[in-house]
């Protein structure tokens, strides 16, 4: 509740600092430390003590693990701050609004986390997606950012048509938005509520872009100014993992026969399109959009596990790709030239920053020693203790093999090849150094 | 607008629903009003997906001096 509460208020305070200062770094400071003052809040809530004392049961439950993941989505956008904000200053004029829109961001993550009841699903999922719609189309005079905007909102509200559909025909056969409160023997032998559920499975699919579903995503985030699309790829694709693990466990959990079957298919296929499709990109951009298709396929194992084991496994990959990814992502918004030959020649010219890229990627690929491996070890662990579709933990190895090539092309092109050192931006090398 | 008709043909159904939920237990005074609850949202939501979907079209149009979605093949390479 501290988060959710502050984190609303914050936003409002972002878009007022626009007015009230005239400097950005005035803005950039007033939002760092509204951030950290977030984070505390949400560790003091952790810690049992809370500031707000509404009653929201059978609306929102602020438990551990919700708020353990709000911890790490907090603490990586505070990260993210850090590292990208001189970056985001240079997408537009309007400084404190992406911030404000982070802000708010942020409170639709805290009430798709701790969701008890398909409406706070429905309004935490919104209020994620509409500030995204605007900052994609931030970069007013791009035309690819604009063409990006529209393809994701269109694609968006589609998706949200899905989605309350499904809420719709659940309420039908339920009777209520509680899920505390819902019927499970009945449920399993309706078929408006089964019906539901796919509708419901379809539109979260969308939302975090798994395979087949996963359309938008390559343009969306090729288009979107890097900056963005590091925060869409990371902390809010995280998110929607988590909504979509309550949801599953919680409302349909005594469903499990029913969807494991699509969701191990939706699996295989996000990981077979991620992975292969990722190889034979030329822009590094694109590559890492669908490299983030193929981390969602290792996301979803979450989900199709539910167990205790998956749970954890989410936290720990969720924080160990946001991280590895922001990183990337911003080493890539100081490149003038986004495919792989602009990365040509980074370590003799910039050792730190190449070697940092260096550890993410393979943080990413996921080799051992790395946070990505030990992610990557609880996701299958938790699928093996399920028992059945073994052969599901076998591919998504192999595709693990296979992602290993598309990152370490990078790597080469950093350390083995020659370049130009005017590659990066005049400005950018200075905030390097 | 298309996703204008999708939300308001699940409008319709919340409020079918809820009277169906209002028929079925007909002792409890307050079934049903949660779908009608509902609709309320998906309206005020609905608004500001449109709202913003206005601007980022203006904005196409302001670039290009169309809406036609012809134009909008750049990312496709």
């Amino acid at each position: 509740m501290n988060a959710l509460v502050l984190s609303a208020i914050f936003g409002v305070v972002m878009m007022f600092s626009g007015v009230v200062f005239q400097k950005n770094a005035a803005i950039k400071t007033t939002g760092i430390v509204a951030m950290i003052l977030l984070f505390l809040a949400n560790c003091m809530e952790m810690r049992g003590i809370k500031f707000f004392k509404f009653d929201v049961s059978g609306f929102m439950a602020f438990d551990s693990y919700a708020l353990f993941f709000n911890g790490i989505a907090i603490f990586a956008t505070l990260i993210y701050l850090l590292i990208t904000s001189n970056q985001m200053e240079k997408v537009g004029k309007n400084f404190a609004d992406y911030l404000a829109l982070i802000f708010f961001i942020i409170a639709g993550i805290t009430i798709t986390t701790s969701f008890k009841s398909l409406l706070t699903l429905f309004l935490g999922i919104e209020i994620i997606s509409i500030p995204l719609y605007i900052l994609t189309g931030s970069d007013k005079k791009n035309l690819k950012s604009n063409e990006a905007a529209l393809k994701y909102f269109l694609m968006g509200s589609f998706s949200t048509g899905i989605m309350l559909m499904g809420i719709a025909l659940i309420y039908g056969s339920q009777g209520t938005f509680t899920i505390d409160k819902m019927d499970f023997v009945l449920s399993a032998k309706s078929n408006l509520h089964i019906a539901g559920m796919l509708f419901l499975l379809f539109a979260m699919s969308f939302k975090a872009s798994v395979a087949p579903f996963h359309f938008w995503t390559p343009d969306v985030y090729d288009g979107a100014p890097t900056v963005f699309t590091s925060f869409m790829a990371t902390i809010v694709k995280a998110a929607v993992f988590i909504g979509f693990v309550r949801l599953f466990g919680g409302a349909f959990g005594r469903l499990e026969e029913t969807w494991s079957i699509w969701v191990a298919i939706m699996i295989a296929a996000t990981l077979f399109v991620g992975n292969i499709t990722a190889v034979f990109q030329q822009s590094v951009k694109r590559m890492l959009s669908y490299s983030s298709i193929a981390q969602a396929g290792f996301l979803l194992f979450g989900v199709y596990a539910m167990n205790d084991a998956a749970r954890e496994g989410l936290l720990i990959y969720s924080a160990a790709y946001c991280l590895a990814t922001i990183g990337i992502f911003a080493v890539l918004s100081k490149m003038t030239d986004y495919s792989f030959e602009g990365f040509n020649g980074l370590a003799k010219h910039q050792p730190v920053l190449a070697f940092t890229t260096t550890i993410c990627l393979l943080s990413l690929a996921g080799i051992p020693l790395t946070a990505g491996f030990l992610g990557k070890f609880y996701m299958l662990k938790a699928a093996i203790m399920t028992g059945h579709h073994l052969w599901l933990v076998i591919f998504a190895v192999v595709m693990a093999a296979v992602s290993v090539y598309y990152y370490f092309r990078v790597i080469q092109a950093m350390y083995f090849k020659e370049g130009l050192f005017n590659l990066l931006r005049p400005a950018a090398l200075k905030n390097i150094r | 607008m298309c996703i204008e008709l999708m939300l308001n043909s699940v409008n319709l159904l919340l409020v079918a629903f809820s009277k169906m939920q209002a028929a079925k237990d007909a002792a409890v005074t307050v079934a049903g009003t949660d779908g009608q609850l509902f609709v309320f949202f998906i309206m005020v939501v609905a608004a500001a997906e449109v709202s913003v979907g206005l601007a980022i079209i203006v904005m196409m149009y302001r670039n290009i001096h169309s809406v036609d979605i012809n134009f909008l093949n750049r990312l496709k390479h």
